[in-house]
């Protein structure tokens, strides 16, 4: 029992203003002074953000930047002009828009808002979503190739590309799936931006960042002089998406203007390994289809797999939801005097929203992290039984083409490939097929193209844009051009 | 290629071609869907934009949103001046004179326990010297902030706070935030202030320093 | 396109050339930067420990001269040095990247040169390796899901089991069970209700004289917590700035059988809070529930001992901070140590297992610092915790904290206990009103009446019979109707009253700050039955045991009874 004192000491009145600070801080203890020498008050400054017009130029520039990327992969053939389409996003997306918003990390915000009645997505964060996925669509991952500063930054750093083998291409092919997989979960319990969080090239786009965010950025960036485009091919969930468009894609790029000659010059082209040479089932067809109709099987039953272990695997990632972080510590507050209070949970209670509040929430999220880890479970199964189906049989190929879904569309293989556009349609006058520099250097070396191999009529090695500088006194003689295999084409003319 | 082609591959390529149509379909469906949700939840009253004088809204869709701090949440952890990824942070300190005291001692100006009222350096609480004291008429004295110097710590703001009528307060200088997809600084944030708003009502504080929220 | 040889050779051996500048301004660029960017973030410029120890120097001495031309000097350094940071950083960043340019530049020049076209391998292009791929994909899935399995585990294994702190080990002499019911476990009694079932204490008294007194027993220190009994045995607690004790008296003839104090507590602070003399440092009564007697202090220390004195548990909760001292008492429910702590820093009440003193549940509330003690009801579905606070009044689950209903409105320094009638409850408080709360079944609560005179501010009324009475710190007590709220009668006695009126034998018995304890028909007429004198001052509340009463007068601790 107590004993209230009836005077106030002062002691208590500082206690007593102190808690009216934290209770409500809005509070006007001293009223607004009327002045008498005619003082005026200065205006709060509110700056402006960016107008609604560098967003519909953003949106623009994407747009036109796509479509210069389409006419210059698939009808210019140029890697050159690629080349420059490429720098200038890499200037203007990444280092003058400093990164923010892009496309790969805009597929979250739609996905959110898809997830979420209530919520509304910019059209301009939408269209940034929705082009690059309609282009691929349409011509392949043209974004990828130029537009796309994450994937430029990368590409100007390809100096020493070593070739990966198949096996271990798909094993960490599986890696941008659960990234995707696990930052849309993580968008629909509304904790975190993963892909945005831990993108490591933007930091170096705005010159400033944290230090493990610049460190993870560099390092990628050195592992890229010889993985080329390590982000693209093994992280980036966006490309997840694009590669899905580009399966359905109505054009794509062609290593060769016209037909496959089977020259072969062109299997070291790809320093992403995304050229599929041409292959023959060795088995019969009976085993094949039997083992395809096995893997197909098996999808439903790795999907129900992964549909009753997702609450499990979701478990763990509710570890990174702010919600959930909050009241783990008032609970451990709660169990121990000896836990220190947290900033988190000392703000929560100076907040005043109740405990019984942030419980409701905690449960309808915990029940959202199930539900979300049921799909992801489903889309991990789903994921893994499409790759074994997509690796049941070799399928019967005889070209040299660049992978529908995984061709970045950079147009490096153009060079390498000694055919040249066809004289029919090519130009509109009927002259003379275009100048060497667009269609790599063996256009111009090349009168009659069957005639004495490709290199073996070039009568100057040309510097500017292919391997083929290197030729200049000894390798024109003992160069790959011997190689050329006469017979394999004959073979496979039509 | 040829003219010819088997059939496995032209049964593809049907295949592909009618996938194709139904996703270009469905990709414009969506966004189409999408934008007119935005215009949709704009007009539902009580959805609108924060701080909007309409309320009611505008019909248009929604712009992309920028980051804003709300003062009335914030608790001056000093986290905005070391967590943004810039290296001078974009949350800076904003001053409301329309609801400023003009107090002679003021404890967002001073350094506690300060026992001359001077604008000398070691009476000053912030670290960089951001806040110029200028004398109006007795007993009132004006407090103006140089935002190129100021870091966001929130130290007067704090001081402000507590003791005074809470005009000093932290905001996102939206002309310096680069408004990134995910905020540094909403995620190391311990009292939950960051959310995106509407580019056109980017503050959540009215002229008079009073809350919209 | 028409390069000799030599020409290439050149051009080679120049990339080259830049391409090592290029590198080597890259790399001393990227040093020089690292350090500077720790340097820039690690601290604010200002909070050098340098700056600090000089501004506090100053401030010990602000008049002498010559620190403050040196704090001057190096404010000034400190945030020229962090500026020129920043630019340093925004310029070597340009740098940086025009470097790294020419040097990507000058190495792809050099890449072009080089570069062969390698040989096609002979016998013809590879089959793709389907097989291994097969094998990889399945294996990485595997390994994926083998991680994902490590991590599941890891989590669904309880954590480690936190064993709370206890300064002594957790010797426990406890007698065998069953035990017997303590007589008067807690402030005003059984649930704290106020009313002693089966007593009949005597009609007078007077300790001064000896007359009906059983025996009278010097309180080492002082304190304004109330007497619990249990077994025979009187506890009760005292304590200054330097020691809080716990005291037991034999209920037989008053000699101290043992006093325990409350030191050597783990996280306890190491000087005695700052109370107000009124407060004190044992303002709370202590709690037993038959087998052990639990005590808190102003320190925010709650200990548990065996009836022998034995500390079976003791933590500390943190100082409680409130202007006056901790004085919010204890009670138990079951195996569960009731706490209201409602301070500065967070109203919360606080289920503590009686075994160990771990926290069973504890319930976040949103009031301010409040020194009232709750009280336990039994309601048709089970029994309830009401506590009184500013500004809510509201009722929970004793077993699991969840709250049942909440009404807010209180106000002002809250330090009356709730009453309890048939189903309502009432709150009361000086400057904001007595509240009659009617709790319906279907977990609703409502105001059915209110009143705004004779309102006590430390004394807590009772309820018993339909009627409610109330004592105030001016010398009033005042009887109310439950239901309606009607004031069957107020009479002003000449003294005010600190200690809460009893319910025993369909009497009142309260005593005012003088010692005197009026004792008055618990009835809606009203009759005064007897006076009695204790020969000292009392603001603690008497506990009430068959024909005995205890009361802690300033010094001693008296034993009431008909010798």
């Amino acid at each position: 029992m107590s004993l209230m004192c009836r005077a106030y000491p002062f002691r208590v009145i500082v206690i007593a203003l102190a808690l009216w600070g934290t209770f409500a801080t809005a509070a006007e203890r001293f009223p607004s002074p009327d002045f008498e020498s005619g003082y005026v008050l200065p205006t709060t400054p509110t700056p402006i953000p960016r107008a609604a017009f560098a967003e519909a130029l953003d949106v623009g520039l994407l747009l036109v930047a796509l479509a210069l990327a389409t006419y210059f992969a698939l009808k210019m053939r140029s890697r050159k002009a690629l080349t420059a389409l490429m720098l200038f996003c890499l200037a203007y997306f990444g280092f003058w828009k400093k990164g923010c918003i892009c496309p790969v990390g805009s597929w979250q915000n739609v996905f959110q808002a898809a997830t979420d009645n209530s919520l509304a997505v910019a059209p301009s964060v939408l269209l940034a979503f929705a082009l690059p996925i309609a282009f691929a669509l349409l011509f392949g991952r043209v974004f990828c190739s130029s537009v796309c500063p994450l994937g430029a930054i990368q590409d100007v750093v390809v100096l020493r590309p070593k070739r990966i083998p198949a096996w271990l291409q798909h094993a960490l092919g599986l890696m941008p799936y659960v990234y995707l997989g696990v930052a849309a979960l993580l968008i629909y319990t509304d904790s975190a931006f993963l892909v945005c969080r831990y993108d490591p090239f933007v930091g170096i786009f705005r010159m400033s960042g944290s230090f493990w965010m610049l460190l993870t950025g560099a390092s990628l960036l050195l592992l890229g002089i010889f993985i080329a485009r390590p982000y693209c091919r093994f992280l980036c969930p966006y490309g997840v998406l694009l590669s899905w468009a580009a399966a359905l894609s109505w054009r794509k790029i062609t290593v060769t203007p016209t037909d496959c000659i089977q020259c072969r010059l062109c299997e070291t082209a790809c320093p992403f390994d995304c050229i599929d040479f041409p292959s023959t089932p060795q088995e019969s067809r009976r085993t094949s289809i039997k083992r395809l109709a096995g893997f197909l099987l098996l999808i439903p039953l790795l999907i129900g797999l992964g549909i009753g272990m997702g609450p499990h695997l979701a478990q763990p990632l509710t570890r990174l939801d702010r919600r959930i972080q909050l009241i783990t510590q008032l609970d451990r507050e709660a169990q121990s005097p000896a836990v220190e209070m947290t900033e988190q949970s000392e703000a929560f209670r100076a907040s005043g929203v109740a405990m019984a509040t942030l419980r409701d929430d905690v449960k309808r999220l915990r029940k959202r992290f199930r539900k979300g880890g049921r799909f992801l479970g489903g889309f991990f199964g789903l994921v893994l039984g499409w790759k074994l189906a997509l690796l049941a049989k070799t399928r019967k190929r005889t070209d040299y083409e660049p992978n529908r879904t995984s061709c970045l569309a950079c147009g490096r293989c153009f060079a390498f490939c000694p055919q040249k556009p066809p004289r029919t349609r090519a130009a509109p006058h009927g002259a003379s097929p275009r100048p060497s520099t667009e269609a790599g250097p063996h256009g111009a070396c090349l009168e009659p193209p069957t005639e004495a191999g490709p290199h073996g009529a070039c009568p100057e090695p040309s510097t500017e844009a292919g391997p083929h500088g290197a030729c200049p006194e000894p390798s024109t003689e003992a160069g790959p051009h011997g190689a050329c295999p006469r017979g394999t084409r004959d073979s496979d003319a039509k | 290629m040829s003219e010819q082609r088997p059939e496995s591959v032209s049964r593809r390529h049907w295949l592909r071609a009618t996938l194709r149509a139904a996703a270009l379909a469905a990709l414009g469906g969506f966004v189409g869907a999408m934008v007119q949700r935005g215009r949709r939840l704009c007009t539902k009253p009580g959805s609108a934009c924060v701080g909007c004088e309409e309320r009611a809204g505008c019909g248009l869709p929604p712009r992309a949103t920028v980051w804003q701090l709300d003062p009335e949440k914030c608790i001056q952890c000093g986290k905005c001046a070391t967590h943004c990824v810039l290296d001078h942070s974009a949350v800076r300190c904003f001053h409301s004179h329309a609801r400023c005291g003009y107090c002679k001692l003021c404890f967002g100006y001073f350094e506690p326990g300060t026992a001359m009222l001077t604008e000398a350096a070691e009476n000053q609480l912030c670290p960089t010297g951001a806040i110029h004291r200028n004398f109006v008429e007795a007993p009132y004295y004006e407090y103006v902030i140089e935002e190129d110097l100021c870091v966001g710590c929130g130290k007067c703001v704090r001081g402000c706070n507590m003791f005074g009528n809470g005009s000093l307060y932290l905001q996102v200088h939206q002309k310096i935030c680069l408004n990134c997809n995910e905020c540094s600084i909403a995620k190391a944030c311990p009292a939950d202030a960051f959310s995106r708003v509407s580019p056109t009502e980017p503050y959540l504080r009215n002229a008079d320093g009073s809350s919209k929220t | 396109m028409t390069d000799k040889p030599e020409q290439t050779q050149t051009r080679y051996a120049c990339a080259r050339i830049v391409a090592t500048i290029a590198s080597l301004f890259c790399a001393t660029l990227t040093v020089l930067m690292l350090s500077t960017f720790f340097a820039s973030r690690s601290a604010a410029p200002l909070d050098t420990p340098e700056l600090q120890a000089f501004k506090q120097q100053i401030q010990a001495e602000p008049e002498n001269e010559s620190f403050k031309t040196q704090v001057r000097a190096l404010d000034l350094l400190a945030r020229q040095a962090h500026f020129t940071s920043l630019t340093a950083l925004q310029t070597g960043a340009v740098l940086l990247l025009i470097g790294l340019v020419v040097m990507v530049t000058a190495l792809q020049i050099m890449r072009s040169h080089t570069a062969q076209i390698s040989h096609p391998a002979a016998g013809g292009p590879l089959a793709p390796a389907l097989i291994p791929a097969r094998y990889a994909v399945i294996i990485t899935s595997l390994i994926l899901l083998a991680l994902a399995a490590l991590i599941v585990l890891r989590e669904a294994a309880p954590p480690p089991q936190e064993t709370p702190e206890t300064t002594q080990p957790a010797v426990v002499h406890e007698k065998a069970l069953p035990h017997e019911p303590p007589a008067w476990p807690a402030f005003r009694g059984h649930g704290g209700l106020g009313v002693a079932e089966n007593t009949s204490p005597p009609l007078a008294w007077d300790g001064e004289t000896g007359s009906n007194t059983l025996w009278k027993q010097e309180v080492p220190r002082p304190g304004f917590s109330s007497p619990i009994v249990c077994q025979n045995r009187v506890f009760l607690t005292g304590g200054d700035s330097d020691v809080r004790e716990v005291y037991c008296f034999s209920a037989e003839d008053g000699a101290l059988l043992w006093r325990h104090p409350a030191t050597g507590i783990a996280g306890a602070p190491e000087t005695a809070p700052e109370v107000t003399s009124d407060t004190g440092y044992a303002a709370a009564t202590m709690a037993t529930d038959g087998m052990r007697v639990y005590a808190i202090f102003a320190s925010g220390n709650i200990l548990a001992m065996t009836l022998e004195g034995d500390r079976i548990w003791a933590h500390n909760h943190g100082v409680p901070e409130n202007p006056y001292g901790h004085a919010s008492s204890l009670l138990v429910h079951e195996d569960l140590l009731l706490v209201q702590f409602d301070d500065d820093n967070t109203g919360r009440v606080l289920a503590l297992r009686t075994d160990t003193g771990a926290i069973a549940w504890r319930v976040d509330r949103e009031v301010l610092p409040c020194w009232s003690t709750p009280i336990l009801v039994s309601r048709s579905d089970g029994p309830e915790l009401i506590v009184n606070g500013n500004t809510i009044a509201a009722g929970y689950n004793p077993r699991t904290g969840a709250e049942r209903w909440r009404h807010d409105c209180m106000g002002g320094e809250v330090a009356v206990s709730p009453a309890w009638w048939n189903g309502t409850a009432f709150v009361a408080n000086q400057y904001a009103k007595l509240a009659a709360i009617r709790l319906n079944d279907d977990g609703t609560a409502h105001e059915i009446w209110e009143g705004y005179d004779d309102l006590p501010d430390v004394s807590s009324p009772v309820a018993w019979s339909n009627q409610l009475f109330m004592a105030d710190s001016y010398g009033v007590v005042s009887c109310w109707d439950t239901e309606t709220g009607e004031l069957h009668w107020r009479h002003e006695f000449d003294e005010g009253f600190y200690a809460s009126p009893i319910v025993a034998a369909g009497r009142i018995y309260v005593t005012d700050k003088h010692g005197k304890t009026r004792i008055l028909a618990a009835a809606n007429t009203f009759t005064e039955l007897g006076t009695a004198l204790l020969g000292e001052s009392s603001t603690s509340t008497p506990a009430f045991v068959g024909e005995r009463v205890f009361i802690r007068g300033a010094k001693h601790l008296f034993c009431i009874g008909i010798p």
